[in-house]
């Protein structure tokens, strides 16, 4: 149900901004105003969400340790998986995001018996969910080619890179594979295994479908589509510097394209894709395990009511005295 | 014993050929009592260490398979089902429920007879009691395997209230013993 | 004939479970025995907690506050604006499951919602509805839920139903940490009056005599006297263990259990054996009879009410610092809460071993060591004379804590004691040990016997690692540094496990310390065989003995 209902609702974006860019009069609306208004609440959004976090205390240091504490002197601390200074968190975290430590940890196993198909299947979510996220950072970079003039020689040779296998004309990019190929990977996952079907929500499902419109809808205009590149260029180039060109017959599966990624960005801030900014500021992994070694600040650490030594002496005083343990007061 | 076994012989080879079939269906006729996001899980993860549960039955259930088409070795099927049922008495199952599996292990063999290739045992599609014999006896030594699952269910339960009596006195051990040598 | 056997198939459709309810419906069905009793009222009373009144958690009426719908979501606000945990963990899941079979009630019951994302989600659904704009405004759809009774009803089983144990959070991208929302959980269940006996009396007797079993400091001496002389039975070494003695040089604060309860008993035999042997000039505390905290199980305000006595009675009795003994909650207490909840502790001085000069730079701020980071330093400065061979008797396996492995990373240190006292010693598989290793399903405050159901489901995937070492290498022993496993894990391997036993590390290293003085040792402190005499005969089951 929140598979389906999701999946009809991203079909009706897409069919929105399909429309929209066949109407001459509503592209200024779908070619200008509904990427500005995104861009806006995207990052008025992800800011309100960030100050909130940011915002709120971390009382307490409460790292999850993962290997060694730093003890004695013979002893070796695990500097990565358990860090006691600021380079060793940055270790970390760079490991986490970049790499997903914490996930992979779920294909470390032994002494299996039979086939190994639990394990193939922890191991693909890690290697899925690092694919999806490497490829759609590459696709963003690869963008800038429209977004920047002259196109800058990274951007370019990135591009050379990603269709180094020269299949097609135009070359096929491998980050256009990878990326359909992970999504419906995570995809599939969420619809076939029962424990995720179970967890899931209509935003998990929204949210993957609105990334494999958008991807769908991309790949489509590179290869079987043809689009007029120059125009779109310019409508990127326009909102850019501020001076937004209406674009005339752009075609249409472009501003699908364009309004997927309107809502895509609007909706970023009020779902769970606020993960990746979020991934930063975990307390369990963005703090050091100094706890014993530096004081940590809360700064509303409220006096409580304790039972003081006077009070549990003056409670126990006879039998205190009658057991001969030592008094302060006789 | 060997007026009950009748028969026996030629079903239990036919059996055995058709072993890892019966292992399968028994095995997911089991994980059936569990709900069914489980059981995938209990069927599908192999690591002895995450998935314990599913590996004691796949450990347990080949093996019950064999003793019961071989030696029918009592303490040998007692340790095996011992590793099921300890599991099922602590989880939320009624006695009845907690050793249903075995039963379950009867369907699956005459579905399996069925079969086409085996009609040999059924000329009469199951009409005629006569062929059942072999049957019967299989049938028999399924009911003695429920039998002594559901009595170390019984047992198990048993012993969850010994333990905790075992607890309380741990916790008061000191004082006990205090008393005890100190009168 | 076919139908007469197919009967007993009828009894197998009784198992079938219903069919897969959405999980947003939070009825839950509170069967016995698995689940805790509610608190006594006379303990809220005592504590100043809100609401005390008597209720049991299978009424249908759980009597809250009128207002009690306000008072949760005011309470969410609050923490929501404290805690930069709960406010990140409550946005950033993105439900991918690698946590769901990682924790063992999830292993153990098969339940769903035992997955920690879904213990979460029971939360966070509630957060989506009244905290997030998406959720105000569409509701179910962006993933929330109504707060009614019935959820209060559905907290308290499942956050009553996690022991905190951090697994998961090993496993999550995003370092999400279960334990974190639970805390949140119960404070706010506290803040309607729905918490749990075995909880409460614990931590209303902590409060008022000093430790959790409500041992008053005379009868706390007179357990200590009489350790002592059954060590001097056994050793023939008369132990000095004095109380409350002002200018010692270390406060040693021990999990009480150590002094009422078995194995953790033959801890502080061995432990105060240790103390002799090396001469420390140390001082327990009646007033400060317990590290261990039920605090953290309630409320970081009840944590911080208990744990504020250790530095206390450490200032008022002039201790240069202090050390630990095997507990595990009391070390995730005193790592990590501890110096920022009750510091600073400028009245103390940087721990330096009296023995062998050592400092440890580690515990600079917070000036508590651990027991095994200071008797690991001494056997590796050569400082004790042990016999391992009185240890042959064992073969031994170490259960890592929860706490101390993913709260604080103690690891080798216990490691490092048990080899060097057990000369058989084998680990349980790398994925059950370490930063990951299961917990023995009955901690945070859960390990109570109406529980006992859920917790030898919980604590399964352990026994399970157990009886694999014990098949393969005929492991005998677990040695373990946690008052709570020593109390939990004796009945759960007896259930699963029969014939195992469970010991301190510092158990251990008494019986193989060779002590000046003592006597020709034919027994261990438990006052079985040693050595190759013992081997042969084999120690009685830990149930048979008592």
């Amino acid at each position: 149900m929140n598979a389906l209902g999701s999946l009809l609702l991203v079909l009706l974006l897409a069919g929105l901004g399909f429309a929209g860019g066949q109407v001459a009069g509503l592209r200024p609306l779908f070619g200008v105003v509904v990427p500005y208004a995104a861009f806006v609440i995207f990052l008025l959004g992800v800011s309100h969400r960030v100050v909130l976090w940011a915002r709120a205390p971390v009382p307490f240091r409460i790292p999850t340790t993962c290997g060694q504490q730093r003890s004695l002197s013979w002893i070796k601390p695990s500097r990565l998986e358990n860090p006691s200074s600021t380079l060793g968190v940055v270790g970390r975290m760079a490991l986490e995001v970049g790499l997903f430590r914490s996930l992979f940890r779920n294909t470390r196993t032994e002494l299996r018996e039979g086939p190994r198909l639990g394990y193939g299947e922890a191991k693909l979510l890690w290697v899925a969910a690092l694919a999806f996220h490497w490829a759609f950072l590459l696709v963003i970079l690869r963008h800038l080619r429209f977004f920047l003039e002259p196109v800058p020689a990274v951007v370019a040779a990135l591009a050379s890179v990603d269709s180094f296998f020269e299949i097609g004309t135009p070359g096929l990019y491998a980050t256009d594979i990878v990326l359909a190929g992970a999504l419906g990977y995570l995809l599939l996952r969420r619809l076939l295994s029962p424990q995720a079907r179970y967890l899931s929500l209509f935003g998990d499902y929204f949210a993957l479908f609105l990334l494999l419109g958008l991807a769908a809808s991309g790949i489509l205009m590179r290869y079987a589509v043809r689009i007029d590149t120059v125009a779109v260029k310019q409508l990127a180039l326009g909102l850019v510097t501020l001076s937004p060109v209406v674009p005339g017959e752009v075609g249409p599966l472009f501003f699908s394209h364009l309004f997927l990624l309107s809502v895509l960005g609007a909706y970023c801030p009020f779902s769970k894709l606020m993960h990746m900014g979020g991934v930063f500021l975990s307390p369990t992994r963005n703090l050091a395990n100094t706890s014993r070694m530096k004081r940590h600040v809360n700064p509303w650490n409220y006096p409580v009511d304790v039972h003081t030594y006077a009070q549990w002496e003056d409670a126990f005083r006879d039998k205190l005295k009658a057991a001969g343990l030592p008094l302060e007061k006789e | 014993m060997a007026e009950a076994d009748r028969g026996l012989a030629p079903l239990t080879r036919a059996l055995a050929a058709r072993k890892d079939a019966i292992v399968a269906g028994w095995l997911s006729r089991t994980l059936e009592s569990y709900p069914e996001r489980n059981r995938r899980f209990l069927l599908q993860e192999r690591d002895a260490f995450r998935n314990p549960a599913g590996h004691a039955f796949r450990e347990a259930l080949p093996a019950l398979l064999d003793e019961l088409l071989g030696a029918m070795d009592c303490a040998r099927i007692e340790a095996l089902l011992d590793g099921i049922v300890r599991i099922r008495a602590v989880q939320d199952f009624t006695a009845g429920q907690a050793v249903a599996f075995v039963f379950l292990l009867k369907k699956v063999i005459r579905d399996e007879l069925r079969r086409p290739a085996h009609t040999a045992f059924f000329p009469s599609g199951g009409e005629d009691k006569g062929e059942g014999e072999g049957l019967a006896a299989v049938e028999g030594r399924i009911d003695e395997m429920a039998l002594l699952a559901f009595d170390l269910f019984m047992r198990c339960r048993e012993r969850v209230y010994e333990i905790k009596a075992a607890a309380a006195g741990r916790r008061t051990f000191l004082l006990d013993r205090m008393q005890a040598r100190r009168p | 004939m076919a139908e007469e056997v197919a009967k007993p198939e009828d009894l197998a459709q009784v198992d079938y479970r219903p069919p897969a309810k959405d999980w947003r419906d939070p009825a839950v069905e509170f069967r016995k025995g698995v689940f805790c009793y509610s608190a006594a009222p006379k303990h809220l009373q005592y504590l100043g907690l809100p609401n005390p009144r008597p209720w049991h958690p299978s009424d249908a009426d759980w009597k809250l506050p009128a207002d009690w719908k306000r008072i949760i979501l005011e309470g969410m606000k609050e923490r929501l604006d404290r805690f930069r945990s709960f406010r990140l963990f409550m946005d950033i899941c993105v439900r991918c499951g690698a946590c769901a079979d990682k924790c063992h009630f999830y292993i153990g019951s098969g339940d769903p919602k035992n997955m920690p994302v879904m213990r979460a989600e029971l939360m966070r659904s509630v957060y989506r509805r009244y905290f997030t704009p998406a959720g105000r405004i569409l509701g179910p759809l962006a993933g929330g839920r109504e707060l009614t009774e019935d959820v209060i009803k559905e907290w308290f089983y499942y956050f009553y139903q996690c022991t905190e144990c951090r697994r998961c959070s090993v496993f999550c991208p995003f370092g999400i940490d279960t334990a974190e929302v639970t805390m949140m959980g119960r404070e706010l269940l506290n803040l309607v009056g729905c918490n749990i006996n075995w909880i409460l009396e614990p931590v209303a007797n902590c409060q008022r005599t000093g430790n959790h079993l409500g041992i008053q400091p005379h009868a706390f001496k007179d357990a200590i006297d009489f350790l002592v002389d059954e060590l001097a039975e056994i050793t023939g070494v008369r132990v000095e263990a004095p109380i409350n003695r002002k200018g010692a040089e270390i406060l040693y604060v021990i999990p009480s259990a150590e002094t009422f309860g078995t194995p953790h008993y033959y801890t502080l035999l061995g432990t105060l054996l240790l103390f002799h042997a090396i001469g420390l000039d140390y001082t327990l505390s009646a007033y400060a009879s317990e590290g261990g905290n039920f605090g953290l199980f309630t409320s970081h305000e009840m944590m911080k009410r208990l744990n504020a006595k250790i530095y206390a009675e450490a200032r008022r009795l002039g201790v240069k610092w202090i050390l630990g003994g095997e507990c595990g909650h009391m070390w995730r207490v005193v790592h990590q809460y501890m110096d920022t909840m009750n510091g600073p502790a400028d009245f103390l001085e940087e721990p330096v071993s009296p023995v062998t000069g050592t400092r440890f730079p580690h515990a600079r701020s917070t000036k508590m060591v651990h027991i095994c980071e200071f008797t690991a330093d001494l056997i590796h400065n050569g400082r004790l004379r042990l016999d391992p061979r009185r240890n042959d008797h064992w073969v031994a396996t170490f259960h890592d804590s929860c706490n101390p492995a993913r709260s604080m990373g103690l690891i080798e240190e216990p490691r490092f004691i048990l080899r060097s006292v057990c000369r058989r010693f084998h680990e349980m598989p790398e994925n059950t040990i370490k930063e990951r290793t299961f917990c023995c399903g009955s901690g945070a405050g859960l390990g109570t016997d109406e529980n006992f159901e859920m917790r030898m489901r919980g604590g399964f995937p352990r026994a399970n690692a157990v009886k694999h070492v014990r098949d393969r290498f005929g492991v005998n022993l677990v040695a373990c540094v946690c008052a709570i496993d020593k109390a939990t894990l004796p009945p759960l391997l007896e259930y699963w496990v029969p014939g195992m036993h469970v010991a301190g590390v510092h158990e251990l290293l008494g019986n193989a310390l060779v002590v000046e003085g003592e006597n020709e040792r034919s027994t261990d402190l438990r006052g079985e065989p040693t050595g190759a005499a013992g081997a042969s005969a084999g120690p009685q089951p830990e149930g048979a003995r008592e």
